[in-house]
């Protein structure tokens, strides 16, 4: 009776009720088309999840990380400090009759959070129908709308352009909840730096819940957005590059600068490491000039072209063209490159396998430094791409001295240290 | 002869597919593959109808997808995923009320067979067509699960709310039953 129950046993009936019971399999292509479309609502979902959670999460793991690294820099001494200042801040706040009086004293707010990590929420209520920014320390950077009697929820998101899931989701709403006069909804992250100079964009600018800078946390998608919002997040750009190329014979490195005023002007130089530039272009929205500064060969054109004539610097400057060619991110760490914080990436290509590692400016998505992990990887014209480009030196949005893109200048031009600001 | 596949996959994998699936959507994907066909089979036994069935097996992923974070491991994961697939199907009977299940649901379709086997089983198979009437809908629902869906004896455990030795025992027994009414209606 026992034996019945094993699992190599089979009922005599078993195969009969299978081939009764039989239907057939799936259609192949629904099943491809359902698979898709499952991909698609997973895009969304993970859209509307790096907007709601990881914006909260961050600050909880960058406090973490920066004792961390408070204890690595200066050990006991600044701890001892710490302790000191904190028994000091206790004192005052907690003594009666002591310096401290919340009544005339701006409010003390810790930089993020409890010890929890939870929010915790100021008493501060913005007036009403304002957008207010603060409510620290849920983030220093949330936008904040108060409800008014008969907004609704469409009405909101059509105002501030957030899509509705988007505001679901950062207020924890469900579908059903209904918004109350008074109730404050979080519309947003504004960033950190101010966007650059609009003047020259046409399009008006939406508050767009924008992302803050990234972390090593950041999910694929995340660092995937930011490379393509990239160009959106400077106005000017000022850079010194070291391309190097690794070929089976020689290892060659040259030095690349570029000056770029979106969305029409730039200046470039290209030359030995250590040298003077031998090639140079200037785009100033009127013409475009090139000139071989050994020969002294020079092409002026009024057809315009490439903002960045190099197709390696190219990819690290605009990186919406790396945004676009599949595969999957994963953050390693964070480094500094150009006095700049960078998140350390590993590209994975549609097959799972390791092809590049990207030092990604955390703030403005430019990459800042690219090593090519596969020794052979000839793109779709056969071209062998740079084993490493590393940006040395970068400034974003200064204001370029007002010659930087004439013509005229491009001779004598040399690499320079840094870029000509204007004198103004 | 059925080109049914068997879940062929390790619990620690599933699980891992799991983990990723929470943190990233777009992790779904490989476990969707898993279960297409056993989830679709299972519907379509029901329902007898290849669009309904193909657009209640979407609605079933599309929840699964949307539902994921709050699963937890307590259970298995077919269980879960069938008890949306199931009230799946209680929804679409019930905006159907007027309608009676299709018995040709059970789905005896005779472009999936091979020809000989099928000359061979039809036989059989037609006294079993004579006894559906004589196990109860919910004993179906059982054998359903185990030889359309697939599903481990420990699954449907989890999804019926019993143990697992019961349930083993109880597909046994209704396959006892089915036998003994058959030979005896052979007599």
């Amino acid at each position: 009776m026992n034996d019945k129950f094993d699992d190599a046993f089979k009922h005599p009936m078993e195969s009969k009720v299978n081939a009764y019971l039989a239907v057939p399999d799936p259609d192949a292509d629904f099943v491809a088309r359902l698979e898709q479309e499952l991909r698609d609502h997973a895009a969304t979902l993970q859209a509307q999840k790096d907007t709601s959670i990881v914006p909260l999460m961050n600050p909880f793991w960058n406090s973490l990380r920066l004792v961390q690294r408070i204890f690595q820099a200066f050990g006991l001494i600044l701890v001892f400090v710490l302790f000191t200042l904190l028994m000091v801040f206790a004192i005052t706040r907690l003594i009666p009759g002591s310096s401290y009086d919340p009544a005339t004293q701006p409010p003390l707010i810790l930089p993020y959070g409890d010890d929890e990590g939870e929010p915790s929420l100021s008493e501060e209520t913005p007036a009403p129908g304002e957008v207010s920014e603060g409510r620290a320390p849920i983030s220093e950077n949330a936008i904040f709308y108060t409800v008014q009697e008969g907004d609704t929820l469409a009405g909101i998101a059509d105002q501030f352009g957030v899509p509705t899931e988007i505001l679901r989701a950062l207020n924890d709403l469900s579908p059903t909840d209904e918004l109350e006069a008074g109730q404050e909804l979080l519309l947003g992250f504004q960033v950190k730096t101010p966007m650059p100079a609009l003047a020259l964009d046409p399009t008006p600018v939406t508050p767009v819940p924008v992302r803050p800078p990234l972390t090593s946390l950041s999910t694929s998608e995340e660092i995937y957005q930011i490379l393509r919002e990239s160009s959106k997040l400077w106005h000017t750009l000022w850079a010194d590059v070291q391309i190097t190329t690794t070929s089976k014979n020689e290892i060659y490195t040259h030095r690349e600068q570029i000056w770029i005023s979106q969305p029409d002007k730039s200046r470039w130089l290209h030359g030995q490491l250590g040298g003077q530039p031998l090639m140079a272009q200037i785009l100033n929205g009127v013409q475009s000039v090139s000139l071989n500064l050994q020969s002294g060969e020079r092409r002026e054109s009024d057809q315009g072209g490439n903002l960045v004539p190099s197709q390696d610097l190219r990819n690290v400057i605009f990186p919406e063209i790396i945004a676009y060619r599949g595969g999957s991110f994963r953050t390693m760490n964070t480094e500094t490159i150009a006095g700049r914080t960078t998140i350390v990436v590993n590209w994975m290509n549609d097959q799972g396998r390791l092809i590049d590692r990207l030092w990604i400016d955390a703030e403005k998505g430019v990459i800042l430094r690219w090593q090519h992990l596969i020794e052979e990887y000839p793109d779709a014209q056969g071209r062998v791409t740079p084993s490493e480009i590393l940006i040395t030196a970068i400034a974003y949005d200064v204001d370029f001295s007002a010659t930087t893109f004439s013509g005229d200048g491009l001779s004598g031009a040399i690499f320079e240290q840094g870029p000509a600001v204007s004198s103004e | 002869v059925s080109s049914k596949k068997k879940l062929n996959i390790q619990p620690e994998e599933e699980a891992i597919l799991i983990h990723a699936a929470q943190r990233d959507p777009s992790a779904f994907a490989s476990l969707y593959r898993v279960y297409v066909g056993p989830v679709y089979r299972y519907l379509y036994s029901r329902l007898g109808h290849v669009e309904d069935a193909e657009d209640l097996t979407s609605q079933v992923f599309m929840e699964a997808l949307e539902g994921l974070p709050g699963y937890r491991h307590k259970d298995h994961f077919a269980a879960w995923l069938f008890t949306i697939a199931r009230h799946k199907c209680i929804d679409y009977w019930r905006r159907r009320k007027d309608e009676l299940p299709l018995e040709d649901a059970r789905g005896f379709n005779p472009q999936n067979k091979d020809l000989l086997v099928q000359v061979v089983r039809s036989e059989e198979i037609r006294q079993l067509e004579d006894q559906y009437h004589k196990l109860e809908e919910s004993e179906w629902e059982i054998l359903r699960l185990r030889f359309v869906a697939d599903l481990s004896y420990a699954e449907i455990a989890d999804l019926s709310g019993k143990s697992m030795e019961a349930t083993k025992k109880q597909v046994y027994r209704l396959l006892d039953r089915l036998r003994d009414k058959m030979e005896i209606d052979h007599e």
